[in-house]
């Protein structure tokens, strides 16, 4: 019997244009965080080390700084950790495994799979990598890894791979996919115990043994991830795998859609605002459809402004957003213009009823809007 | 605005120069033609507008003549809320500096400082109106084009009050203005935020264009080192199997050498052994040819032999003939020596009798000459006691017949004095005392005159009747020449002279006579002449001793013939002889020397045969040696065994040399040898070409040491967050510059439209200037744009441009402090510039023009520029100052 922990996809380094840089500060170290987050909850556990499936670097060209910070975590985790060349992080000749700055920082506990030759990690316990020798490789590489082993007898054999398995890819022509059935085959031979998975961002069971697993992300990255945040905690023997799922994440992305049919639904949306836990950690992208009279439209730009203060970012959802702004008599009548400027402001007004108003005139009649409201004097809201 | 000092600075003719106008009310600004007054406003609009690196054409214009330096210019100036100093200098050192002090202090230089100040001004000053109120005299003769937008139409919607729009209104406007007015300048261009706002964009979306490219390379280095590494491993395999293949061809190639060693070997001892027999059978031929060489030999030397016995006769008969010839030409050789002494003989003696006969007759020819040279010496001796010639004696009677006749002519001419003593007495005669006895006569020619006194008594003077002086003259030098002709004769008379001249000529007549007599015996007139006695008497001797000579050569026993005619036939027959025996000789001589030449060449060829049988003897026993010595080595029967030897050596040795040629063709040497060198070949490449992935992949390891170690990637992330936020930024402010300018249009379109209805307090304002200068009946029309379509007068419109040149210029001023005083009365105002105006105007409408000016400048800054001060007079609260004095 082993357990240990099983990781992936840190992609330590990642950052996010859309986040300021204050946010970017906060979403680095997150990741950074959850290696001895989770490294506490696998030695309460019981794990004697933790494989990282791929993907531990964002990038090959990272700044020393952040390797260091990663190598510098891992090593006050203490747990012994096995870090496999993913996609992200090849073993080629710019690897980050093998520059300098990651040589002179490795602490004693990190180990990095540089190649498919079993690994003897603890008394009858075993690992076999299936490392990313570039960004492109052309064949299977947990099935050639796989391919000339014997069954290991007593010993429990772990084999640690990255990319996408056939049946979940995209792709499926692409050559680099992980065959389950040989994957499947290798462990009904008993040539292998368990296989762990990196790549997908998801914590996912693949197959029916329950013993190939991505444990996907520890911190989400993007907005389609279904079950990012977890890593796993595995106890193996040849008979069983128990896993059991550390929840890790501190960072949300959330996505919604939101239909305005006017003024009156602006409420809905800042419910739902107010509602959302940690906004400091949140990044969100915001659909909106339906109109607004102009009011409403201000209001509207007012209300984003002050959620984008608050949250880790905010996004507005462009393919999902068709808000329309039309000025309604009431828009006019709280202005309450006379003379000159009411004509300007029905010339504008005409031009969006007769539909050749673009965003333009919209932002215009916003405009007249605010500066009329901006100084509230006399009687009708007009301007003294 | 308001203009608080201008000064300039080496700006075109102005040194050092420059204004402090008032600032507020008029400011008169006077100064001659050409002393700068222009310069001020051009110095003054470069402030505003050039940058201080600018060089366009107006900033050169401006720059000094004559010296070099860099034209600058300095103002204080008052812009709405802002009060600041500015300097520049423009082409030498330039530089700018804004000093601003109100409402907050503010110091900047430089292209910081002009933004600064155009963002002021613009900010603050409605720079078109600024343009317009400007009057130039000859370029602005009219009314202003007063600007649509900005601090006049700001000033005329005040002005109406709510009369023609409402409030409401004005004040979206300014705040629609405002707006704007962020995002766009009076101008209507794009405020440098936004602008630079859009360069930052440009310049992040670069920079991450760069990062991403610099990206792309690592992973692109990244991907060639890979493939680098996999040819390496290939070619190490390959090396591999090619050095496998080196090693099974190289040692083919070691057993074709063997091969070739072996067939190298057999060759060369066949060859030796075709040499050996070669070298046999070459010596068998060359001992049949010797023998045959000697037989040759032999047969010569008899044939030499034979020839030289043939000569030996022949020699000996030439030898024979020229012994005879020498012999008779020894004869003949005597008897001319006999004959040419007999006729030495007689010559001899013919030559004494020639001798003794000259020698006489010379030795009378010298008694002769000694004679003749006697009779030389007495002559000459007679001629050098001198004589008179003939010459000299016809000369002497002349004189002497000239005398007789010049005195006897002056004796019958010239009267004479007598004086005859009748007792003693002593006259004075011609001044000359004399001393007469009684009875004395005394006789004196009267030449001329002559005075006799008597001293105490009497004094007479005696003239004669006709004149004497030429005849005395005529006498004295007839006697002169006499008496020097006789001196010069040394005689004393003409009878010594005749005697004298006679003994002379007989003296010269005996010298001829010797000369003559001496030239004779010394032959002076024939070819060989002797030249003095001397030499004579020396030929005489020389004669006598050949004489002798002859005598003693005479032999004794011989008689001489006595006479000279026998002693030359003696010669003559001698001669003669000994000339026949001279031929005879030359005959013998001539035959023996032909056989002298004979007998000389039959020698030579006696001795030629001699030899060539001797020659022919010699190398005949010489070949005949060396044939027996090589007998005595080898017999003839020796040589022949050792030739069948070789030959059978020879053949042994060319069938191994075949049969290893054989081997080695089998072995196939060139094939081996190729393949192995192509191996060789291939090795030596692959670890050149091992060795140079091996560079290019330190090289490419070294690039990529290098490039990871940036952090490409943070950088990337960096750029493209920054680039992310600036472009929203970007694309937020542009929306809202749109939407502003959008509302302002609008909202200026519609204001224009109310305007046209409040053009009325700008035609009342100037109406009220004009009236002071036109009376109570003047109005103006103005048209929706603010300009002025006519002037009225008593009811009658004039269109404008109809008007009198003095008549638009004053209108023309008018509507512009009109203009500036309606925006004064916001503080906002802009100065009235006026540049030599009101050159059109009678001195009624100057007087009034000084009342409107007075008016104006209650409200406004003006500045008038002229040379013609009187002009302004009339202005009375107007301050004067002198520019240039």
């Amino acid at each position: 019997m082993v357990k240990f922990l099983h990781t992936a996809d840190w992609q330590l380094g990642m950052t996010r244009s859309f986040l300021s840089e204050e946010a970017q500060g906060r979403f680095t170290q997150a990741r950074i965080d959850a290696i001895c987050t989770m490294a506490d909850l696998a030695m309460e556990g019981g794990a004697r080390f933790g494989v990282v499936a791929g993907d531990v670097f964002e990038s090959n060209l990272l700044s020393p700084q952040v390797v260091a910070r990663s190598l510098e975590a891992m090593r006050v985790s203490r747990l012994a950790w096995y870090l496999l060349p993913g996609n992200h992080d090849p073993l080629d000749a710019s690897s980050i495994y093998r520059q300098r700055g990651f040589l002179e920082h490795k602490p004693e506990n990190v180990n990095v799979i540089s190649d498919s030759v079993p690994i003897s990690v603890d008394p009858g316990v075993e690992l076999v990598g299936a490392p990313w020798p570039n960004k492109r490789p052309l064949r299977d590489l947990v099935e050639t890894s796989l391919k000339e082993l014997q069954s290991p007898g007593e010993t429990i054999r772990v084999a640690v791979g990255h990319g996408a398995v056939d049946i979940l890819a995209p792709d499926k022509r692409n050559p680099a996919n992980i065959c389950l059935a040989e994957a499947e085959r290798a462990l009904e031979e008993g040539r292998i115990h368990y296989l762990a998975l990196g790549d997908r961002h998801s914590s996912t069971i693949v197959g029916g043994a329950g013993r190939i697993r991505y444990s996907g992300a520890p911190e989400p990255t993007d907005y389609d991830e279904e079950r990012p945040g977890f890593a796993l905690l595995i106890d193996l023997t040849a008979e069983k795998c128990d896993v059991r799922e550390l929840p890790l994440a501190r960072w949300k992305f959330a996505r919604e859609t939101f239909e305005l049919s006017g003024d009156a639904d602006l409420p809905h949306l800042r419910a739902w605002f107010d509602a959302l836990p940690s906004k400091e950690t949140a990044i969100v992208k915001l659909g909106l459809k339906g109109a607004l009279s102009i009011q409403g439209q201000v209001e509207l730009t007012a209300l984003l402004e002050e959620q984008r203060h608050l949250l880790g970012a905010l996004e507005v959802w462009e393919k999902e957003s068709h808000l329309v702004i039309r000025p309604t008599a009431a828009d006019l009548d709280e202005i309450g213009l006379t003379g000159y400027a009411r004509t300007a402001l029905e010339d504008l007004r005409a031009r969006v009823d007769g539909g050749t108003g673009s965003s333009e005139v919209v932002d215009a009649l916003a405009l007249l809007y605010r500066l009329v409201r901006a100084n509230p004097t006399g009687t009708g809201g007009g301007l003294s | 605005m308001r203009i608080l000092d201008l000064q300039l600075k080496d700006f075109k003719g102005v040194a050092d120069g420059g204004v402090q106008p008032r600032p507020s009310g008029i400011t008169i600004i006077v100064g001659p033609n050409e002393i700068g007054k222009s310069s001020l406003l051009e110095g003054f609009d470069l402030l505003l507008s050039e940058l201080d690196s600018s060089v366009k054409r107006e900033v050169r214009e401006s720059k000094p003549v004559g010296r070099d330096e860099g034209p600058s210019v300095e103002a204080e100036i008052e812009a709405g809320a802002y009060r600041f100093k500015i300097r520049k200098r423009w082409l030498r050192r330039p530089e700018t500096e804004l000093r601003v002090s109100h409402p907050r202090a503010e110091v900047k230089t430089g292209r910081e400082a002009h933004e600064r100040m155009r963002e002021i001004l613009e900010s603050a000053v409605d720079m078109e109106l600024f343009e317009a109120t400007r009057y130039i005299q000859g370029a602005s003769v009219g009314p202003p084009l007063l600007p649509a937008r900005g601090l006049l139409t700001g000033a005329l919607d005040k002005a109406t009050g709510g009369a023609s729009d409402t409030e409401e209104s004005t004040s979206l406007f300014e705040a629609a203005q405002e707006e704007y007015r962020k995002y766009f300048t009076a101008g209507g261009k794009e405020v440098r935020a936004t602008q630079d706002l859009q360069e930052q964009v440009a310049e992040l979306e670069a920079h991450a264009a760069e990062l991403r490219a610099e990206a792309t390379q690592v992973q692109e280095e990244a991907d060639r080192h890979e493939r680098l590494s996999g040819e390496l491993a290939n070619l190490q395999r390959r090396l591999r199997s090619l050095e496998e293949d080196q090693k099974t061809w190289g040692d083919r190639l070691q057993e074709v050498k063997r091969l070739e060693d072996r067939t190298r070997v057999a060759t060369a001892e066949f060859e030796a052994a075709l040499e050996r027999h070669s070298r046999a059978d070459l010596v068998v031929k060359s001992r049949a040819g010797l023998v045959r060489e000697i037989e040759e030999r032999d047969s010569e030397v008899e044939g030499s032999k034979a020839s030289y016995e043939a000569e030996l006769p022949e020699l000996k008969r030439a030898k024979d003939r020229n012994h005879e010839a020498e012999e008779e030409a020894g004869k003949a050789e005597q008897l001319t020596d006999d004959a040419e002494k007999v006729a030495t003989l007689r010559k001899n003696d013919h030559e004494l009798l020639r001798l003794q006969f000259d020698s006489q007759l010379l030795s009378e020819r010298g008694r002769r000459a000694e004679r003749a040279l006697q009779d030389l010496r007495q002559a000459g001796e007679a001629l050098a006691g001198g004589g008179v010639t003939d010459g000299e004696l016809e000369n002497l009677r002349v004189l002497q017949t000239g005398l007789t006749v010049s005195q006897q002519k002056l004796e019958v001419a010239s009267p004479t004095l007598t004086i005859t003593a009748l007792t003693d007495f002593r006259p004075v005669v011609g001044g000359e005392p004399i001393a007469l006895r009684k009875g004395d006569v005394h006789q004196a020619p009267i030449p001329d005159s002559i005075v006799v006194e008597i001293p105490t008594r009497v004094r007479l003077e005696i003239r004669p009747g006709i004149s004497l002086g030429r005849l005395q003259d005529n006498q004295r030098e007839a006697r002169s020449a006499w008496e020097a002709a006789l001196a010069k004769a040394g005689v004393s008379n003409l009878s010594q002279a005749v005697e004298s001249n006679r003994s002379r000529n007989e003296a010269t007549t005996r010298k001829k006579e010797a000369e003559k007599a001496l030239r004779l015996a010394l032959r002076t007139d024939e070819p060989e002449p002797f030249a003095n006695l001397d030499e004579l008497h020396a030929k005489v001797s020389e004669l006598q001793s050949r004489m002798e000579k002859l005598r003693r050569e005479h032999p004794p026993n011989l008689p001489q013939p006595g006479e000279r005619d026998v002693a030359e036939r003696l010669a003559r027959e001698a001669q003669q002889a000994l000339v026949a025996a001279q031929a005879d000789l030359k005959s013998f001589r001539e035959v023996a020397r032909r056989a002298r030449d004979d007998w000389g060449k039959r020698q030579v060829k006696e001795a030629e045969l001699r030899s060539r049988r001797d020659q022919a003897i010699e190398l005949a026993e010489s070949r005949q040696k060396v044939l027996k010595g090589e007998r005595d080595r080898t017999t003839d029967e020796a040589l022949a065994l050792i030739v069948e030897e070789a030959k059978t050596e020879a053949k042994r040795k060319r069938e191994s040399a075949e049969e290893a040629q054989g081997e080695l063709r089998k072995a196939d040497s060139d094939g081996v040898r190729t393949r192995a060198q192509s191996v060789d070949a291939a090795v030596l490449k692959a670890r050149n070409g091992l060795e140079t992935i091996r560079t290019s992949l330190t090289e490419s390891a070294t690039r990529l040491e290098i490039a990871v170690s940036k952090g490409l990637y943070d950088l990337l992330g960096a750029a493209q967050r920054e680039l992310e936020w600036r472009t929203g930024e970007t694309s937020s402010v542009t929306r809202r510059a749109k939407a502003a300018k959008l509302l302002f249009e609008a909202l200026s379109l519609r204001r224009v439209e109310a305007q046209r209805a409040y053009v009325g307090p700008l035609r009342d304002q100037i109406e009220q200037l004009g009236r002071l200068l036109h009376g109570p009946t003047f109005k103006v029309a103005l048209a929706e744009d603010l300009s002025i379509e006519s002037r009225e007068l008593k009811g009658i419109p004039i269109p404008f441009n109809l008007l009198s040149t003095g008549a638009r210029e004053q209108l023309g001023i008018i509507v512009r402090l009109a203009s500036a005083m309606l925006v004064g009365k916001d503080g906002q105002g802009v100065p009235v510039i006026i540049d030599d105006a009101l050159g059109f105007s009678d001195p009624e409408r100057l007087k009034a023009m000084g009342a409107v000016l007075d008016q104006a400048g209650k409200e406004c800054q003006i500045l008038i520029l002229t040379c013609y001060p009187e002009r302004y007079g009339a202005v009375g609260s107007a301050e004067v100052l002198r520019f240039g004095a």
